[in-house]
């Protein structure tokens, strides 16, 4: 893993790896409630004809949501799932990674970019939680 | 004897003619001239009298020569005896006459001297003896002194009075001529004032005209600055456009380095073109970041210029309001100068006229002022007391 893609949710810092981003958009201005959804699930989009949901990492973490400007889209076999983010780092090369603490869910690992903590997710089983829960 | 008496009469009434005249009263002169008369009678009776006796003497000592010569019997001398003895009581009464007489000459010589020193003034020496000529002569003597005495005292006071008059008419002429002067002054003073006032006017008429023009300046501005704000709403709008090209750029340059990341090994190129498109849209973001904050500052600015200026309109507004109202005073002030100008031009010409009277009056004045010296050289004419 030489590049990941670093983006900021929640004023924190986290990392996939670049093979599961599909793309990078803006923050859509409109979306569709699901009813009856949990609440880190905030609705759906249409995106390029497909339905895509839009999932609240911050609130799914158990942070503090803050306003998002752009929308990363991400994939792992058959879930896809669309994650709005603060801020997009893009790629960046992969510090080293230290194995996550328990309470940390969906991690692959922890490390420092520049100065400040990286957590880089395990995409799969986050969007399968996200999916199911 | 008569001579003497027509001497003595002449000179009691020059005396009493003097004295007459210098009194001016009819009523003393009247008294002095019947006691005149009185004492000539008693004259005249007197000298009758010696010349009898002197007849009677004659043919008694013509009788005595004739009995002694042997010529006449001695009877006749005894016939002679009630003319001796009538002739001796006639001596008895000369004798008494000439008494009398001396005493009358006495009396005629002080009334004559006195009458003389009267005519002369000199009333300082008081008619001394007995007698009717000595106590009228007295009473004339105390009369003209009161008349004289209360004469000298009112001639002094006519003298001070007119001279404290001639004190106070040259102190009102002196007091006209600095009131006039005061009058000249405020004149000078006023026409001074009327130029000041007519200064002003203009002043303030230019100080209208300029007010109007910095209102107009003022609008200008402001109407500018209007202008100004809208320009930088409308780069505001420019910024807005370039910020959304900037962030679609951001998002188009990640992507292709995702896509870049697909393309394995050949896609290495491409991911570092990509992101250096990505550092490109930053800067022109952080760039338009910059001009917006710019732009802000400008807009506050204008905004400050705007609210300025029609504070400006405002206070010019007032200014030109003032200016007016200071034209319109300085026009009632000098319309009141002028009024006061004709007003002390009108004192002027009263003082004047009150100068003339009071120089006229002074004259009047000093020429009573001088009677009243020569009323004093006539009363100094006459001597109460005795030279020392």
């Amino acid at each position: 893993m030489k590049q990941v893609f670093a983006f900021e949710v929640g004023r924190r810092l986290y990392a996939v790896p670049a093979d599961a981003v599909e793309s990078v958009s803006a923050n859509p201005e409109r979306r569709t409630a699901v009813p009856m959804a949990p609440p880190h699930i905030l609705g759906v989009i249409s995106d390029r004809g497909r339905a895509l949901g839009l999932l609240d990492l911050a609130l799914f973490l158990g942070h503090e949501a803050t306003p998002s400007t752009r929308l990363v889209v991400l994939g792992a076999g058959e879930l896809r799932a669309g994650i709005p983010a603060d801020s997009v780092r893009g790629l960046v090369d992969c510090p080293p990674l230290e194995p996550p603490d328990e309470e940390l869910a969906f991690a692959l690992g922890v490390g420092l970019l520049g100065e400040r903590p990286l957590t880089v997710l395990d995409v799969g089983s986050l969007l399968s939680a996200a999916a199911c829960g | 004897m008569r001579s003497y008496e027509a001497g003595a009469t002449a000179a009691i009434a020059t005396g009493l003619a003097a004295a007459g005249g210098a009194l001016a009263g009819g009523e003393a002169a009247s008294a002095i001239l019947g006691w005149g008369l009185i004492a000539l009678g008693v004259l005249g009776g007197s000298t009758l009298l010696l010349i009898r006796s002197l007849g009677a003497e004659e043919r008694l000592r013509r009788a005595a020569e004739d009995v002694a010569r042997g010529e006449a019997p001695p009877y006749e001398l005894l016939a002679l005896q009630p003319l001796a003895s009538a002739l001796s009581s006639t001596r008895a009464r000369e004798q008494a006459a000439s008494a009398r007489s001396r005493e009358l000459e006495r009396a005629l010589a002080d009334a004559e001297r006195l009458a003389r020193a009267f005519g002369a003034g000199e009333l300082h020496e008081a008619p001394v003896g007995e007698g009717a000529i000595y106590q009228a002569f007295g009473a004339l003597h105390a009369r003209m002194r009161g008349l004289i005495q209360e004469l000298s005292g009112m001639a002094g006071e006519l003298e001070g009075g007119t001279h404290e008059i001639l004190q106070a008419l040259r102190f009102q002429e002196q007091s006209a001529h600095e009131q006039a002067g005061a009058v000249e002054e405020t004149r000078r003073t006023m026409e001074s004032l009327l130029e000041a006032s007519e200064h002003i006017t203009s002043v303030a008429e230019q100080v209208n005209s300029h007010a109007e023009r910095t209102r107009e300046s003022n609008q200008t501005i402001a109407h500018q600055a209007s202008q100004l704000n809208e320009l930088t709403g409308r780069i505001t709008d420019a910024l807005r456009a370039i910020r959304n090209i900037a962030d679609r750029s951001d998002i188009l340059a990640l992507n292709a380095a995702l896509e870049g990341t697909k393309a394995g090994e050949a896609g290495k190129g491409f991911i570092l073109v990509a992101e250096e498109m990505r550092r490109l849209a930053e800067n022109v973001q952080a760039a338009v970041q910059e001009i917006q904050l710019l732009i802000a500052s400008i807009r506050e600015a204008s905004q400050q210029s705007v609210l300025a200026t029609e504070e400006g309109v405002r206070r010019s507004e007032d200014t030109a309001r003032s200016a007016e109202v200071i034209r319109l005073t300085s026009q009632q002030q000098q319309g009141g100068t002028t009024q006061v100008n004709e007003s002390m031009n009108a004192i002027s010409n009263l003082l004047s006229q009150t100068a003339v009277g009071a120089q006229e009056c002074t004259e009047a004045t000093a020429e009573l002022n001088r009677r009243a010296g020569g009323l004093q050289d006539l009363i100094a004419g006459f001597r109460l007391e005795a030279p020392q």
